[in-house]
């Protein structure tokens, strides 16, 4: 079972984020992202800009299966990134709406037919 | 033979996951509940085969995805769709951005993705080829890991990826094309 809701780490960096001189950028270029060439840098070698990385590697991490490393490495990046985490915002929302929006109730009668068919197959054996 | 009364205990809770699954594997409500019933009668007979503590819910889901495979994609005597358009990372996002000024919290995008209707979003994932269709529905409606989706599917993770990345960007496409923008005032409601 995948663990927890994606956006629980994403979430609450939002306040921080609106204060950021540069947080009211809306496209994704790997210009937004500032870090300094002293930091550690990703360590795949094919993909070397961040933002590039962090939107391949959306999926993976919004369903919790990255290593808790490389997790930690994306989601610093989106702590830095305004564009990357409001877009990686956006698609968790999406992920919870189908979640929440491809519920179908079970008709009563659906409920008293397998019943009955369990009944029967316990009966016959 | 299993005793009814606790087989019914632990597997009836998931009739509603089950039915709902079913209903998007089939389209059509009586094939589903079809389905579901199948489901559940075969899971009775084999319950003795059921490991207990391990993860009853999703060998329920491979039960369906079997009875789904084997009754009801036989009938349409055509191989599993594998098929599919490559749509680009982030589709929706691009489309929907700067509508509106931003409320506090959430984007104007998320505002307009909660006025699709559960109707948009069924029809947009029945739209999808089977094969990203179900993987989409075992992930992100019924919460199961890679792994599991794995087992269920008896696929490698790898195809699970593939199929789910590709089905979610495509399933953003059916959302724009389906359901157009949602809650956007059409020319007709425009004041002259």
């Amino acid at each position: 079972m995948a663990s927890g809701s994606p956006m629980e780490s994403v979430q609450p960096h939002l306040g921080e984020q609106a204060e950021e001189p540069d947080g009211g950028a809306t496209s994704m270029h790997p210009q937004a992202n500032q870090r300094s060439p002293e930091e550690p840098s990703y360590r795949d070698p094919i993909l070397l800009d961040p933002c590039q990385e962090a939107i391949a590697t959306l999926y993976s991490f919004l369903d919790g299966e990255l290593t808790s490393e490389r997790r930690a490495l994306i989601q610093r990046h989106l702590d830095d990134c305004a564009p990357c985490f409001e877009a990686f915002g956006f698609e968790a929302e999406l992920k919870s709406l189908v979640a929440r929006k491809c519920r179908d109730d079970v008709p009563q009668s659906l409920r008293l037919r397998v019943a009955e068919a369990l009944r029967a197959e316990a009966r016959r054996v | 033979m299993a005793d009814r009364a606790h087989f019914e205990a632990l597997a009836m809770g998931y009739m509603g996951s089950l039915y709902t699954a079913a209903l998007r594997m089939t389209r059509n409500p009586s094939d589903a509940e079809d389905l579901v019933q199948e489901t559940y009668l075969k899971a009775y007979r084999a319950f003795e085969t059921f490991q207990e503590g391990t993860n009853l819910k999703s060998w329920l889901y491979k039960i369906l995805t079997n009875s789904y495979i084997n009754t009801y994609r036989s009938k349409k005597r055509r191989p599993i769709e594998t098929d599919l358009e490559d749509v680009e990372n982030l589709y929706l996002y691009h489309r929907l951005g700067g509508r509106e000024p931003a409320v506090t919290g959430r984007s104007p995008e998320e505002i307009v993705l909660e006025r699709y209707t559960d109707e948009d979003v069924k029809a947009a994932v029945e739209s999808l080829p089977e094969a990203f269709r179900l993987a989409v529905l075992l992930a992100d409606v019924e919460g199961f890991s890679y792994k599991e989706i794995a087992e269920i599917l008896d696929v490698p993770i790898g195809t699970v990826m593939s199929r789910l990345h590709r089905g979610r960007r495509a399933l953003q496409k059916a959302l724009h094309f389906l359901a157009g923008e949602p809650g956007l005032p059409q020319p007709a409601d425009m004041p002259t």
